[in-house]
């Protein structure tokens, strides 16, 4: 495939987030505002400069609720998309913004999603599909099938995986956005009730609601709009891919399922850096191996070395490669249509260095990565 | 009373024999230009999208590749729960994914010989064979 080229310099100049958790009283539509609200407010820009909106989202009963959401802001006649792309539905919506705006169609885009996932495990498929009788479709007990291939390939231990939540649920400690902040030792992870042997409840995502948005701008027109260019960290590169041939049909490997290897190939060439150059990371941790898998295929660390790594408390705060800074999808929780979007909201503060408690000293390069059903991954890389 | 019809949970995953239920494949395709296998509906080669392809069966003999045991199941999950969810390397090399039968769970291991078999689920109206994995002896 022919490497696709940024023409174009684009910001993140505002984000916002309404706090991940339960809101059973609160409509989708009135939480997805107010984050739309707080990222404009955030980017200094009245709702009439917005020239295109992309909202996120999978669960939902009706149709538009891109334009349900933001009509009472007023009624300008901008193209607005719903996007659903599983667990990516955010980060694609933010993948769609970005390449209109390099392509030049537009200057200003609005990026949001939301969601209330209902209670209990997630699957792909419907409730009639014949896997209900097969037993094939279980989110996390596909994790839970490439958490023993990892452990039987690498040697490591359950307990060596768990460590990833307590570690994840620390750093919620010090966000209070985060659906779960309340800390866990090692044993009281490796305690909870098991979901899917080996993995138990704690390693597992809670199902959330929550909002998120960022506004996304050309650089070019920031001066005009009076939008600080400072306070607005470049787009680097951003990529989204599908499934692809991988041998056998299903993914649940050792070592680099997902498309998230070849994404993180084109994105360092995107944006003309490597690896190592990576000061911050956001990656899909539905379960707690997913943690180590994508840090792996992120080549953030070697094949089978992500553990070893998380032991030695490498991916902490305090660590040389600090990874889901504001406690990831184990504590955040994964309302799939904003939770790409809410790793952009974090990169972001952590780049302009508004991270608080748990802000990574002199952080100027982040990279963001979601995975979904389908094999739709994304990543993205922001520069202060 | 008449017997009723065993159909197939998933036609286009796996067959069996109306007359003969001891005869039941799993299913798929092989691209005749670079020979990979494809569990289950295609109508072109998943690797070089090439639409000359043929319909095969699967020998049913495969090795465990990874197991868990689902002790939470999914809305709609027709079964005893906990259950055994395996993935099976196929020897021609597709993995698929079912319950393990009649094995209990502290039983199994990376790299095991399963086969395909199947049960069936009996509704009121129709009875479905359903393909499962077991362990082969």
């Amino acid at each position: 495939m022919e490497q696709i080229r940024i023409n174009r310099k684009v910001r993140v100049a505002g984000v916002g987030l309404h706090p991940f958790g339960k809101f059973r009283n609160k409509d989708i539509s009135v939480m997805a505002r107010e984050a739309v609200v707080e990222a404009l407010g955030d980017a200094g820009l009245p709702w009439n400069k917005v020239q295109v909106g992309y909202f996120g989202h999978v669960y939902y009963e009706g149709m538009s609720i891109g334009e349900r959401v933001l009509s009472p802001l007023g009624l300008t006649g901008i193209p607005i998309i719903n996007v659903e792309n599983a667990c990516s539905s955010g980060s694609t919506a933010l993948w769609q913004a970005f390449w209109m705006i390099n392509a030049g169609l537009y200057d200003v885009a609005l990026v949001f999603g939301a969601e209330k996932v209902p209670s209990g495990p997630v699957t792909v498929t419907g409730s009639d599909s014949p896997d209900r009788l097969i037993g094939g479709d279980h989110m996390m007990g596909g994790y839970a099938l490439r958490m023993r291939r990892y452990m039987s390939e690498t040697g490591a231990p359950a307990s060596s995986i768990a460590q990833v939540a307590v570690k994840n649920r620390e750093h919620a400690s010090m966000n209070p956005n985060a659906h779960r902040n309340e800390t866990y030792t090692l044993e009281e992870v490796l305690k909870s009730r098991v979901i899917a042997d080996p993995l138990t409840l704690f390693q597992c995502c809670p199902t959330s609601e929550g909002a998120a948005a960022a506004v996304i701008c050309a650089d070019d027109v920031l001066d005009s709009l009076g939008v600080s260019r400072e306070k607005s960290p470049e787009i680097i590169a951003s990529v989204l891919t599908s499934g692809d041939y991988n041998g056998n049909g299903s993914d649940h490997s050792a070592f680099s399922p997902y498309r998230t290897e070849p994404a993180a190939l084109i994105a360092y060439e995107m944006a003309n850096i490597s690896p190592d150059d990576v000061d911050l990371i956001q990656v899909h941790d539905a379960a707690t191996i997913g943690e180590l898998q994508q840090l792996e295929s992120l080549h953030i660390f070697e094949k089978g070395e992500a553990w070893i790594a998380t032991q030695e408390g490498r991916t902490s705060l305090s660590g040389d490669r600090p990874t889901n800074t504001d406690g990831g999808l184990l504590a955040m929780g994964h309302p799939f249509g904003a939770s790409g979007i809410r790793m952009i909201h974090e990169t972001v503060l952590q780049l302009r260095d508004q991270a608080g408690a748990r802000q990574v000293d002199g952080a100027q390069i982040g990279v963001s990565q979601c995975s979904g059903a389908g094999d739709v991954t994304t990543v993205h890389i922001l520069k202060a | 009373m008449t017997m009723k019809k065993i159909v197939s949970v998933d036609p286009s995953r796996f067959k069996l024999d109306e007359v003969n239920p001891d005869e039941f494949k799993l299913i798929g395709y092989t691209c005749n230009e670079c020979d990979i296998f494809i569990f289950g509906p295609a109508t072109n080669c998943q690797k070089c999208t090439n639409s000359d392809v043929t319909a095969i069966d699967f020998s049913g003999d495969a090795i465990l590749h990874s197991y868990t045991l689902i002790k939470v199941a999914p809305a709609g999950w027709i079964g005893a729960t906990p259950y055994i969810l395996a993935e099976g390397e196929l020897s021609e090399g597709p993995h698929v994914l079912a319950e393990i039968i009649g094995m209990d769970f502290d039983d199994l291991s990376v790299g095991i010989p399963l086969k395909i078999t199947y049960v069936i689920h009996d509704s009121d109206k129709v009875a479905t064979a359903v393909y499962k994995w077991q362990v082969s002896k």
